[in-house]
């Protein structure tokens, strides 16, 4: 009884998944889809834009009325 | 005009995997699937009860595989464009083909996870989350089908060994749309299946 989760807990989590997964999506660009060794406009743009659909994701998420 | 000025080598050292214009269409994608995300989360935002109430009832477990299931698909992928670059006429079209296994999985798992949606009654017109859930999801699943075209076609067309410089390029093209599939899941997982 009383172990359920927080809202606090839950925005820590999920702010959390969000981060790992788009740390993954940064993996998956810069090695799989070799990113790290294109030009530079392609290698920042991809990681700019992980960055910041990263950071809108976060925002969004948070803006939520419990 | 004979040899390249010095400064340019780094920039020319760089290289662009596959065709450019398939970059166009990744870009086109991520911008879609960037406004796909933010709505998600916009209206999750207006309706955080419905939205935690319906994720409760997806399964997590064939998500979780169905993660699982791509990154390996992804991996395969670029270890075959890793092995054709070393000439391995074995091994290239048999990643390919362990990579279209991993999608056909990917396929089946969906198609079960659908069903079992379907036969609880819940639909697109369920409400708000399902909506998104069907629609996104089922965006993706077009993509998939589309790359496990472009997968059997590479096993195929790898099949004959021997890899210049050109069928490198055409490998990396069909890889890099792959491992957008893979990109776009590792985050419809996280918005559709983890979040709370």
């Amino acid at each position: 009884m009383g172990q359920g989760l927080g809202i606090a807990d839950l925005r820590y989590a999920g702010i959390a998944i969000l981060i790992v997964t788009f740390v993954k999506v940064r993996f998956v660009m810069l090695e799989f889809m070799e990113l790290r060794s294109a030009p530079a406009f392609m290698r920042l743009g991809a990681q700019v834009w992980a960055a910041v659909i990263c950071v809108i994701l976060i925002v969004l998420f948070l803006n939520a009325s419990h | 005009m004979s040899s390249p000025p010095a400064a340019t080598f780094r920039e020319s050292n760089a290289h662009i995997p596959g065709e450019e214009g398939i970059w166009i269409l990744i870009f086109g994608d991520l911008v879609v699937f960037s406004l796909f995300f933010s709505i998600f989360l916009y209206y999750r935002g207006r309706n955080v009860e419905l939205f935690d109430a319906s994720q409760a009832h997806l399964n997590q477990e064939l998500g979780a595989i169905n993660t699982l299931l791509m990154l390996s698909s992804s991996w395969f992928v670029a270890t075959a464009v890793q092995a054709a670059r070393k000439n391995l006429a074995r091994l290239t079209p048999l990643c390919f083909m362990m990579a279209l296994a991993c999608g056909v999985a990917f396929g089946v798992v969906k198609v079960l996870e659908y069903a079992e949606k379907i036969r609880a009654g819940i639909t697109l017109n369920t409400n708000d989350f399902y909506m998104y859930y069907f629609v996104f999801t089922g965006i993706h699943f077009l993509h998939v089908l589309i790359g496990m075209g472009v997968l059997s076609v590479l096993a195929v067309y790898t099949r004959a060994g021997r890899f210049d410089a050109s069928s490198i390029r055409h490998l990396e093209t069909g890889a890099s749309f792959w491992h957008l599939v893979d990109l776009l899941w590792i985050v419809l997982f996280a918005l559709l299946y983890l979040i709370k």
